[in-house]
């Protein structure tokens, strides 16, 4: 009876999962078809997928389009490669080209279709090249751009009688009006980077490298001049950072911000939110200084490769003039420009496309045209990469400087900051102001003086290993290093070698054959278990004594002994990487433990609706935190509107929301709330059932000696639940050091294309760290090489607790 | 005085009612957010000052949009495929390979054992780097086998049925094996009748981590169609745009059944949790 009903269960269950797995879409394969990969939304892959069916019609070859989020392209652009099987054309951000193309991942356009790049160059924004070329080699072909443009509300600035600034000078003076009669300025936050940062240096004549990329160029006097003043006015006056379109179409005079720095994007967004302000805004270039001598704009945006190992690549290349052509971009303008609030419509780099009528105010389109034709970009600089995330470091470190400075100096006056600003816009305490500028000069000289030598070290460190390991792979056959052998091949063969050994060994000997059974049964898990683990463990040793890129096979791994570890063990990141997970852990698990004890022990009394309580309190434990990070990125929102400040507010707890997700200082804490929300269930679990192992007879006798509730709970509870606490205590600190999820999406997620791990990398601990070297920065060996320094770490905790765990077996 | 006795009962056990509450509501407000937000239309989203319930009749636009603009359906199913075949898989293997560890005699068992649990310590995190070039070899990048396969051959499942099996009584085994039952026989008409509620724990366990997991799909899988429930969460977060409804749409897509199936399996899955404490 009992057997014929778990054969049908099982059979049912077969059943169910062949049905599901005969599902699985194949695709007819009789047209050709490219692949596609879309940087950027939803939106931009529903745009290509409709042009793609034009583009079937007139030549049968077919497109299918995958958007690529911004936050991870890196990571699966170089997967795709590594594993040999990328899509054949994609968009890529700019430095895309140089990157791939450097370690021969992408075709340079130029040696194979050199027509099509004759004319294309003859139709496309001269400057927008700029980074697809490295070397000589055309690895990429220019497909978007955007910049900084500058928005204002024409009726406001009628109102303050103020004219759209032309100059940096004029736009500063506006901003300071705007400050003294309360206004904002808004500027966009993530663009308060080094890249950003090129809008301010670049008039000078400063670039972050000099033009041969071999030198940091932080100590010229352009460079520091320019990132005083982007300093100066991101701090002195009061600035709306995280989304500024917001206080833009608000018509309330004491949260406006009737100018504001950002993307052309936002340009549609501002007409869907607030159509009474269609004629009410206008849109200028974003100035430049007056005694500058470049008009140069930065640019950003994105760029076509077509990867080496396509078998489709003059498709490809078709598919890519298609979409250049000026009727294609005519259709994409109005299609974006139409998606309203969500339109992430970049710039056209096509000359005559913007001499076509569209559907703009004339000022608006002389604006745009004139950005684009003054956009430019920095050459791709090898191994720059480690230089600028510490420029990027550097901007934070300074501006809370100044923000502290700030504050103190408001806090003299029994002021806010807020109105410290505003009274020194208004020019009412000219002396501080002075001050003021005095100490920023000073921090930047200070700062730079500082970071310059070790900026310059970490870029002559990253063109080292280029020039000593990867430079003369543009000129190598790399068929002939795939066909080589390698560790993974070597010890795949070892593997397959051992278990031939064991199971002749097991057959030869007569004793253990008998047991044959047993040991077939015992193999599956074994056998996986030194496939999946046990190899990857052998190959990882050897890697981490390597470098190693992984868009090339693993024979060119370059052995370089201990240099990865000595590298890791010199870095200032390791130690802030093992502050901010131990950071994690001490304000983690103690709270949570705590916390967990005083609900474990009012659950353990089963007051009703017991069940139901049980269910609340369990519930985060068996979510996703992937979907759980997702809500409180929501909850988190920095604007008025997101339910953790709107409750802070209401509460009187504060005044302004705070900028939970964008600030390097709380964003930690941020994740802290977050893992104590989710973990707390786990926590409250494990105490119940150690709570149920106290003998109940010790309340008894206590209570008869008089011993009241607290004293109860102090003096049986907290020591009976002792195993449990150091078993969590143990456990949630491993789990600590391994946290990746809720950083990841509270970080920027797929959303964010630069500072993926918390604004500045504030969130960046153990595995993202590995994950941004392994997966983002394609260095296997240095990933490798902080994995084991992890597993040591992990392997000391765990040691700990099983000598205290045997320990009390052997003594029970 | 028996008054203020009572008095005092009803007074501590109203604190501790206080206290529960407040610490459902905590739990409760996330949830409650995502699932009033997910019927609600963008205006009403980020209005200020935030209406705490509904201002207008639930919409199920945010659903509609989701649903067209993202083949969430499709990634439900690829993740429960996966789950599924990982499940069956441990189920399988780890049982077989438990009752070999928990009732055979053989050589070198308890070596072979202490081996096993050995590689328990190591986490995954440094796996993660050559996991990924082996996958790469063995070709399986952009398949189902790069997930289902590393999810199978986990240590703690073996040890966690060899636990459940070693309390089955010799008896019954030794009576069938002189009835001249074979060892797959034993296996399979004693043992996983008898180790159902272990069957149920390891199931919840192992589906549970599975269709959960992220680090896994996020780095081997390249096509959208094959991308996992949580991957296609993370495709919520967008860039340029934050459309809180749509995003909480998807959340309460991929938490809801969940919650469903925990409210009705409340009490086995809490237990199949609970022994998951054992590990290590």
């Amino acid at each position: 009876m009992l057997r014929t009903k778990q054969i049908s269960y099982s059979v049912l269950l077969c059943g169910i999962v062949l049905w599901l797995g005969m599902f699985d879409v194949s695709y007819s394969q009789q047209d050709v078809a490219i692949k596609f990969w879309a940087l950027g939304e939803n939106d931009q892959a529903a745009f290509f997928s409709l042009i793609a069916k034009e583009f079937y019609q007139k030549t049968h070859i077919k497109v299918e389009v995958q958007p690529v989020p911004w936050g991870d392209f890196r990571t699966k652009y170089l997967t795709a490669m590594a594993a040999g099987i990328p899509p054949d054309v994609a968009t890529t951000n700019l430095s895309g080209p140089a990157e791939y193309g450097q370690v021969a991942g992408v075709i340079d356009f130029q040696q194979v279709f050199p027509e099509s790049v004759a004319r294309l160059k003859s139709q496309i924004f001269e400057g927008t090249f700029k980074q697809a070329y490295f070397r000589g080699h055309l690895f990429g072909i220019p497909w978007e751009a955007t910049s900084l443009a500058l928005f204002y509300r024409k009726d406001i600035f009628r109102k303050l009688n103020l004219q759209p600034p032309e100059t940096a000078e004029e736009m500063e003076k506006v901003i300071a009006t705007l400050t003294s009669h309360d206004y904002y300025y808004g500027f966009i936050w993530s663009r308060n980077t080094s890249w950003g940062m090129g809008t301010f240096i670049w008039p000078y004549g400063a670039t972050l490298l000099d033009s041969s990329g071999e030198h940091v160029t932080w100590q010229h006097p352009g460079f520091l001049k320019g990132y005083k003043n982007a300093i100066r006015i991101w701090n002195i006056y009061n600035m709306y950072f995280e989304k500024p379109i917001e206080l833009f179409i608000i018509d309330d005079p004491k949260v406006c911000a009737p100018m504001f720095a950002d993307y052309y994007w936002r340009y549609s967004e501002i007409i869907t939110r607030a159509p009474h302000l269609e004629h009410e805004f206008g849109i200028v270039p974003y100035p430049y200084p007056a005694d500058g001598q470049s008009k140069q704009v930065v640019m950003g945006g994105t760029n076509f490769v077509v990867f080496r190992l396509s078998q489709h690549q003059s498709e490809a290349m078709k598919w890519i003039e298609f979409l250049l052509s000026t009727e294609v971009q005519l259709k994409r303008f109005t299609y974006f420009i139409n998606l309203g609030e969500r339109s992430q419509l970049m710039l056209s780099v096509n000359k005559e496309f913007w001499n076509l009528p569209l559907p703009l105010p004339n000022d608006h389109k002389k604006s745009l045209q004139e950005i684009i034709a003054r956009s430019f970009n920095e050459e791709y600089q090898v191994g720059a990469n480690d230089a600028n995330r510490l420029l990027e470091k550097s901007i934070y470190i300074i501006e809370n400087q100044i923000k502290d400075y700030i504050a103190e100096r408001a806090a003299h006056y029994q002021i806010s900051s807020y109105d410290f600003k505003k009274k020194m816009a208004q020019g009412l305490i000219p002396e501080e102001k002075n001050t003021i500028l005095a100490f920023i000069d000073q921090r930047v000289e200070e700062h730079f003086k500082t970071i310059t030598p070790i900026g310059q070290q970490l870029l002559d460190k990253g063109r080292m290993l280029y020039k000593k390991y990867y430079s003369t792979i543009l000129d190598q056959d790399i068929q002939t290093f795939e066909n080589k052998l390698d560790i993974l091949k070597i010890s795949k063969i070892i593997v397959a070698l051992l278990i031939a050994m064991v199971i002749f060994w097991i057959l030869y000997h007569k004793t253990l054959r008998k047991y044959w059974i047993s040991y077939l049964f015992i193999a599956p898990p074994l056998l996986l278990i030194s496939v999946f683990i046990l190899i990857p463990i052998i190959v990882s040793v050897y890697i981490s004594f390597t470098k190693y890129n992984p868009i090339l096979p693993l024979s060119m791994a370059h052995w370089v002994g201990l240099e990865n570890l000595t590298d890791i063990l010199r870095d200032s990141t390791l130690w802030e990487t093992l502050y901010r997970s131990f950071y994690y852990a001490v304000l983690v698990i103690p709270i949570q433990l705590c916390i967990g004890i005083i609900f474990a022990s009012l659950l353990d009394k089963n007051l009703f609706p017991e069940k139901l309580f049980k269910f609340l309190y369990f519930s985060p434990m068996v979510t996703s935190v992937i979907a759980i990070s997702l809500i409180w990125l929501a909850l988190y929102a920095g604007t008025q509107y997101g339910w953790i400040n709107s409750f802070l507010i209401k509460f009187g707890l504060i005044k302004d929301p705070i900028i939970f997700l964008k600030n390097n200082r709380i964003f930690m804490n941020t994740v802290v709330i977050l893992s104590i929300w989710q973990g707390l269930a786990f926590v409250i679990l494990i105490i119940l059932a150690g709570l149920q192992n106290i003998p109940r007879h010790l309340y008894e006798a206590a209570e008869i000696d008089g011993a009241n509730g607290f004293q109860q709970f102090f003096h049986i509870t907290i020591p009976g639940l002792k195993p449990q606490v150091i078993f969590l205590v143990i456990m949630n600190t491993i789990g600590s050091l391994q946290v990746f999820e809720q950083i990841y999406m509270l970080g920027g997620g797929s959303g964010e294309a630069e500072s993926r791990f918390g604004p500045q990398d504030s969130g960046m601990t153990m595995v993202p760290w590995i994950y941004r070297k392994g997966f983002e920065d394609f260095k296997m060996g240095e990933a490798s090489a902080i994995a084991y320094i992890l597993f040591a770490i992990i392997m000391l905790l765990t040691i700990i607790y099983w000598k205290y765990f045997f320990r009390k077996e052997n003594n029970a | 005085m028996i008054h203020l006795y009572q008095l005092r009962r009803y007074l501590s056990k109203l604190t501790i009612y206080l206290i529960l509450c407040l610490g459902g509501l905590t739990v409760f407000i996330p949830f409650y957010y995502m699932v009033i937000t997910s019927v609600k239309k963008i205006a009403d989203v980020t209005k200020v000052p935030i209406s705490l319930a509904l201002d207008h009749w639930p919409t199920f636009e945010p659903y509609n949009r989701l649903l067209s603009e993202m083949p969430y359906l499709h990634f439900m199913k690829n993740s429960l495929w996966i789950s599924l075949c990982t499940t069956l898989g441990t189920l399988f293997f780890s049982t077989l390979a438990g009752y070999a560890f928990a009732k055979h005699h053989f050589p070198y068992r308890d070596k072979i054992f202490m081996l096993l649990l050995a590689t328990m310590m190591i986490p995954g995190s440094v796996l993660l780097v050559p996991g990924f070039l082996l996958m790469r070899d063995l070709g399986f990048i952009n398949t189902y086998w790069s997930l289902i396969l590393p999810g199978i051959s986990g240590a703690f499942s073996v040890f966690l049925a060899r636990q459940f099996i070693k309390e089955i009584p010799n008896d019954i085994i030794d009576a069938a094996r002189i009835d001249g039952c074979s060892e797959w026989g034993i296996y399979y008409k004693i043992i996983l009748p008898l180790s159902k509620p272990l069957l149920a724990t390891l199931g919840i366990l192992t589906f549970l981590y599975s269709w959960n997991n992220f680090m896994g799909p996020l780095l081997y899988l390249m096509d959208i169609d094959k991308y996992t429930l949580p991957l296609g969460i993370a495709l919520l977060q967008g860039r340029y745009t934050r459309v809180e409804n749509v995003q909480m749409a998807g959340a309460a897509l991929a938490i809801i059944p969940v919650l469903v199936i925990f409210f009705f399996f409340q009490r086995q899955i809490i237990k199949s949790l609970a022994s998951s404490a054992l590990k290590e």
